[in-house]
């Protein structure tokens, strides 16, 4: 088999050259020996920093935090490991940390587990740290613990990323989609669908010129300010990850015993995305996001909602999509163009494996 | 575009299977909204923005 | 975004569901073809706000829907074999063949893949020279072109591990099947817009003549689909029977002749089993002699065929040639959804019932 016929999607995605075969991960770099100990010492711990990570202890010892905490933990395996707007680095961190702002918390620590697959170019492998680096600190997170393993040839796709998150709770913490009441209004953040057609584009080498850019970015300041302005109006928000902003829907429909309704005409939608859409058969709220949330806020503030997103960079198309209303037949509801009111299914299977 | 040698750059075309099948010609695209002027809907509707 | 938003303005589309409205003086049934066609009349709601004045019948415009049940089998047999990496769009991996479907074969250890157009499958045959690649071709005469591009190109590249296995139809033979039927009840055809993107609409001109019943080519977005409505009223109303293009700005009357050339050039035309309607006379296609080599069933002749065996309580037929619609199938919504679809119109991004499954409209909103 010819060496770029591989399946693995790194080598033939991954546009840093691919250096000879002394500079790639060995299985010995992961059977506890001098080679795992440099490559962990030398390239992880040197690119993460920090006090905890570098004493190499077999736990992490961590200060006493008042009040209560958060955890939450993801696994990323998306395919190609780096595409337009961001990679998997980046993306393991702003993912859990989002998921921390978004239930309310302000993230503290992190872990990164990795599983390299033997072949993986070294180089790859440090593009990927320096991102994991560079959006720690932007989020001001500490990486506390980690693990490396490797697997042989085949086992695994280049590299999988396992983050794992704790936060400090800041009350009020949002009360969830269990206190939805009717008459709140929905909102996105953002255009919808832009990280999962960024990568489909990506991984499928379909050329669209300019190539759509995923959203991957983090929430803790949006989060913040509309925490912060709204206070308890601010009913619910999860950003629209796997599934995009309809399964975001579905799952509150679900907790709230509610109907989501929303509105065809009023989803923001960029033509990148609705374009790719229209060619590929997909519909945009079904897509993932990796930056846009959906929020629910109390009747008659979405106005200020809006004006507080509009005021942040990167937000200007953070609109209404809807409301919360009594439960009928369907759990969520989108009316049409001609306003025939219909059932929104939830996202069948995955169209787009392995967006994250 | 092995199939549409007519199409010059910044033409839209039709996509299908990876392959382009038509380029859309702008002035039949126009035809539609002249039919929806004529029945009376012309406010608010100026036609496709070229 | 230009040539979609401008189609989508629903107060145009307002202004000509009045005017059906008007000028229909009794209610007429009329079939749109394609299957892209359905979901546009359905996911808009043009179907409902249509009641009483006009039917819409669903026509057999699915190419995952019609294709034979033998060929999907065969190609989950050659998935199965672990030389062969069977390739085709993404619908067609879903479709239940007699026992299962191509992503099933695929989770139990069969290589299937999916991709967006038959040139990738060249590419991965590029890439990966020790490997059998073969695409699954079904569609119309719109995705013809697109294979008969792959088999040149990979001849041109000498690629000896790419074939197709050909499932292509052809849209016009099932029309007249359809018209010529004696329980036919449509009374003008919505063509289909890229089929006839690519064929032109003038050999329309012969199936008019032999029928009486108007033809209007149509486009796909909702101004489009109510045009072509309006056209065919129209025709119906004054007692006219002609082909009509209301889908211009893509189609022209002699279609896309290079297009055509390939076809011709890489297939010929051949008497075809569509799913669900039987053999349907010059109904399909298949490689010419000199393309014989890039022929999945030739170059493995040696799989066995297994017998083929339909869902009994499955009535895609009967959906397919418009006898009934989809919820009227005591399976619909019971024990047939798109999670576990009994046919192939609960799969495809194209079926009449997958479209009525997801744009069911609320009756107690």
């Amino acid at each position: 088999m010819a060496d770029d016929s591989i399946q693995p999607g790194w080598q033939r995605y991954c546009p840093v050259p691919i250096p000879n075969d002394g500079d790639r991960i060995l299985l010995a770099h992961g059977e506890g020996g001098r080679l795992m100990r440099k490559l962990i010492r030398d390239r992880i711990v040197a690119v993460l920093g920090g006090d905890r990570l570098h004493a190499m202890n077999d736990a992490a010892t961590l200060p006493r935090v008042d009040g209560e905490l958060a955890m939450t933990t993801d696994s990323f395996v998306v395919s190609p490991l780096f595409f337009p707007g961001g990679d998997i680095g980046s993306l393991a961190v702003y993912g859990t940390v989002n998921d921390l702002a978004v239930s309310g918390a302000q993230p503290l620590y992190l872990t990164l587990s990795l599983i390299l697959e033997e072949g993986l170019p070294l180089a790859v492998l440090d593009r990927v740290l320096q991102s994991v680096a560079q959006a720690a600190r932007e989020t001001k997170v500490d990486i506390v613990a980690g693990d490396t393993k490797v697997v042989p040839r085949g086992a695994a796709d280049g590299l999988f990323v396992t983050t794992t998150g704790v936060g400090q709770l800041v009350p009020p913490v949002p009360p969830g989609p269990d206190a939805l009441c009717e008459g709140d209004e929905i909102l996105v953040t953002g255009p919808i669908g832009c990280h999962g057609i960024a990568v489909l584009c990506a991984r499928e080498e379909l050329h669209f010129e300019p190539p759509p850019q995923s959203d991957s970015a983090p929430l803790t300041q949006v989060v913040a300010e509309l925490r912060t302005h709204l206070g308890t109006g601010l009913r619910a928000l999860r950003d629209a990850t796997r599934g995009g902003v309809s399964a975001v829907l579905h799952e509150w429909a679900e907790a709230s015993r509610l109907t989501m309704a929303i509105h065809e005409e009023t989803l923001p939608i960029t033509s990148a995305v609705r374009g790719a859409c229209e060619l590929l058969g997909l519909d945009p709220v079904h897509v993932a996001n990796e930056g846009t949330m959906v929020l629910a806020v109390a009747p008659g503030i979405a106005d200020h909602a809006l004006s507080v997103l509009h005021s942040l960079p990167g937000h200007r198309q953070a609109c209404r999509i809807g409301s919360v209303r009594a439960r009928r037949i369907a759990p969520v509801t989108i009316r049409r163009l001609l306003g025939s009111e219909q059932a929104l299914d939830e996202p069948l299977g995955a169209p787009l494996p392995r967006i994250c | 575009m092995a199939c549409v040698t007519e199409a010059d750059e910044g033409d839209y075309v039709i996509v299908h299977a990876g392959i382009a099948i038509s380029r859309i010609d702008p002035i039949e695209a126009q035809r539609v909204f002249d039919e929806l002027a004529a029945l009376g809907d012309d406010d608010g509707w100026r036609g496709p923005r070229t | 975004m230009k040539y979609l938003d401008e189609y989508r303005d629903s107060t145009a589309a307002r202004t000509l569901l009045d005017e059906i409205r008007r000028v229909a003086t009794r209610p007429w049934t009329l079939m749109e073809v394609c299957g892209g066609q359905t979901h546009g009349l359905l996911r808009h709601g043009i179907v409902s706000e249509l009641e009483g004045t006009v039917e819409l019948i669903h026509g057999p415009g699915c190419p995952v829907c019609v294709t034979p049940l033998e060929a999907i089998d065969l190609a989950q047999q050659l998935s199965r074999r672990g030389d062969v990496t069977l390739t085709s769009f993404g619908d067609m991996l879903r479709v239940p063949g007699s026992r299962q479907s191509l992503l099933e074969v695929q989770a139990a250890g069969g290589r299937v893949r999916s991709v967006y157009s038959p040139l990738d499958a060249v590419e991965l045959a590029r890439r990966n020279p020790l490997e059998q690649i073969v695409f699954f071709a079904g569609g119309f005469e719109t995705t013809a072109p697109a294979t008969a591009l792959a088999v040149q190109q990979a001849a041109r590249d000498g690629l000896e591990n790419f074939s197709l296995l050909v499932a292509h139809v052809r849209v016009q033979p099932a029309m007249e099947a359809l018209a010529a039927a004696s329980d036919n009840r449509v009374q003008g055809f919505l063509a289909a817009g890229h089929v006839c993107t690519v064929m032109g609409c003038e050999s329309y001109g012969a199936f008019v003549d032999r029928f009486r019943l108007p033809v209007v080519v149509t486009g796909f977005e909702p101004l489009d689909l109510l045009e072509g409505i309006l056209a065919c009223v129209r025709q119906l109303e004054a007692g006219q029977a002609r082909v009509e293009n209301q889908y211009a700005r893509s189609v022209r009357a002699a279609g896309n002749r290079t297009a055509q050339d390939l076809l011709r050039e890489v297939y010929e035309i051949c008497d075809c089993r569509w799913r669900g309607f039987g053999v349907i006379p010059s109904g399909g296609l298949r490689l010419r002699d000199r393309w014989q080599a890039f022929d999945a069933r030739r170059r493995f002749r040696d799989v066995p065929a297994l017998p083929v065996v339909e869902a009994d309580q499955c009535r895609s037929a009967d959906v397919l040639a418009g006898r009934i619609k989809p919820p009227e199938c005591p399976a619909f919504g019971a024990g047939c959804s798109p999670e576990s679809p009994l046919g192939a119109p609960m799969v495809s991004s194209e079926g009449a019932c997958a479209a009525y499954h997801r744009y069911r409209i609320l009756q107690n909103g």
